[in-house]
């Protein structure tokens, strides 16, 4: 039994449908790649199997339990093993980036004060975010954004975590970092993890499996080399046009200027 | 023709239909999150510094604004009531108009109508945008419940301050109608507050206070509810901020009807 099956979910909003028919399994401690062109559902992927949609048809099961049959109780238990790295952040603004990772430790597992503070300078360390504890969400920049909102998401110590773009709005450098650092966690924490990225070919390099999700489908899925062999023109496409699509774009950009 | 009638006649139908569903559907929710909304609330832990900071934001940061519209409409009040009164050469009722006005019925709904406009128009705003910011999304990935931490602070900071905020509306006024009265018009202020003692009771005073606590379970109901159901856009935390304060108002007034009808 894989930890994550989705089968056969669809989903359709105000009649218009974004999901028709997506199966997708995912196994303990690999790392997929969704991938898909903007507005196919990949998020709205992600958000099924973190139980914050439901399926119109359907079923998402986490470590063998179908999400739509659990009690609100029951969901909340599930969700504690899952960490969902937002596409911004999602810190909370009020509260500095310590209390912002200690928050769900306070909360949830009811530390004492010292061992919350052990774990959140372990964690902020580990994402190179020593000396920013005091900081506030407005005061850091994109990239350390997405380092606080990670490090948030793996002081849990979850069994699956949920990258919804990570490196979304960051220059490819910060973006590599991003996703060397989100490598090196993986590896060290041995969570599994679903990623949702357009940085495509530096993804590719550190997943350990992608689907591609198309017109409500998934249409492949393989291991990284599978991928970049495939010939299928879609794939093909997605994999070697993104040069095309940033000069495509920059090019209409420039045109409106 | 008849077919283009018919048509005419089925298109009208079924938006009716559908503005029919909608609003049922919008009148479940609502009462689906004020369940939700008692529960959490009426179970612990309750989260005490967030308690603080909604009494200081919904209470503390209301006083002036309670203190600047009571005391106008309170001497307002007195000035419309003595040109009145006078004519039937009544004028030594002055107190109990005032105090009986405010106390039953003024005092309540404009310190509930400023709160909603200063406090509710807040938190639906704020709660919007951390709609939109996905934060309350985050919250319940972490498996905890948003409403102890967004919903039931406000409520009990509600169900404290309101009341007191009413309270402090009404001796303003009282005091307000003292000057306009007692210094202006020269109504003598042992007949000013002779009367108003004669004429108001207590369960004026505790109808009064019924009516503080309600509004501000409405003001907090509604306003939290706007901003968790808001559209994830700047527009939609607009748009939900206006509503926040719409059906607040109109409920306060409407639900002040009742309220009125059952306890005098």
């Amino acid at each position: 039994m894989s930890f994550i099956e989705l089968q056969n979910i669809a989903k359709a909003f105000d009649g218009v449908p974004v999901l028709r028919s997506v199966s997708l399994t995912v196994e303990r401690g690999e790392l997929l790649l969704l991938m898909g062109r903007s507005g196919e559902g990949k998020s709205v992927t992600l958000k099924h199997i973190a139980g914050l949609l439901l399926p119109d048809h359907g079923s998402v099961r986490v470590d063998g339990k179908d999400l739509s049959s659990l009690s609100r109780r029951e969901l909340r238990q599930v969700r504690m093993r899952l960490g969902f790295v937002f596409q911004g952040g999602a810190l909370f603004d009020s509260l500095t980036i310590f209390d912002n990772v200690a928050f769900p430790l306070r909360e949830k597992l009811k530390l004492s004060e010292r061992e919350v503070k052990a774990r959140v300078l372990e964690q902020l360390s580990l994402v190179s975010l020593t000396g920013a504890e005091q900081k506030l969400p407005s005061q850091l920049s994109g990239g350390m954004l997405k380092r606080a909102a990670l490090a948030r998401t793996l002081v849990m110590e979850p069994e699956l975590v949920l990258f919804d773009e990570p490196t979304t709005g960051l220059d490819p450098i910060i973006a590599r970092s991003i996703l060397k650092l989100i490598r090196d966690c993986q590896q060290r924490l041995g969570f599994a993890g679903i990623m949702i990225t357009h940085h495509i070919q530096e993804s590719l390099a550190i997943a350990t499996r992608a689907a591609i999700l198309h017109e409500g489908r998934i249409l492949i899925t393989g291991k990284p080399e599978e991928l970049r062999r495939s010939d299928e023109p879609f794939v093909r496409e997605l994999l070697d046009g993104q040069v095309t699509q940033i000069t495509a774009e920059a090019v209409a950009t420039y045109s409106t200027e | 023709m008849p077919d283009q009638y018919q048509n005419f006649v089925l298109a009208r139908v079924q938006l009716f239909g559908r503005w029919l569903r909608r609003g049922v559907e919008a009148i479940g929710a609502m009462s689906l999150f004020f369940i939700e909304m008692v529960m959490v609330t009426a179970t612990p832990p309750w989260k005490l510094r967030s308690i603080l900071y909604r009494i200081s934001f919904i209470g503390f940061q209301s006083l002036i604004v309670i203190m600047l519209t009571g005391i106008f409409t309170g001497m307002v009040l007195a000035l419309q009531g003595y040109q009145a009164l006078s004519r039937f050469g009544s004028d030594a009722f002055l107190g109990p108009l005032v105090g009986l006005s405010l106390i039953r019925e003024l005092g309540p709904v404009i310190a509930a109508l400023m709160v909603t406009g200063r406090a509710g128009s807040a938190i639906a705003a704020e709660i919007g945008v951390m709609r939109t910011g996905e934060q309350i999304d985050a919250i319940e990935l972490m498996g905890l419940n948003p409403f102890r931490y967004l919903v039931s602070p406000c409520l009990i900071a509600s169900l404290i301050c309101m009341p007191l905020l009413v309270a402090l509306f009404d001796a303003i006024g009282i005091f307000g109608g003292y000057l306009v009265g007692v210094r202006m018009l020269d109504v003598s202020a042992g007949t000013y507050f002779g009367e108003m003692v004669s004429y108001v009771e207590m369960s004026d005073i505790l109808g009064g206070m019924y009516k503080a606590i309600s509004f501000g379970v409405i003001i907090t109901w509604v306003s939290c509810y706007k901003g968790f159901n808001s559209a994830r856009t700047s527009e939609g935390v607009s748009k939900a901020t206006t509503e926040a304060v719409v059906i607040s108002s109109v409920l306060i007034l409407v639900w002040d009807y009742f309220m009125t009808l059952l306890l005098f």
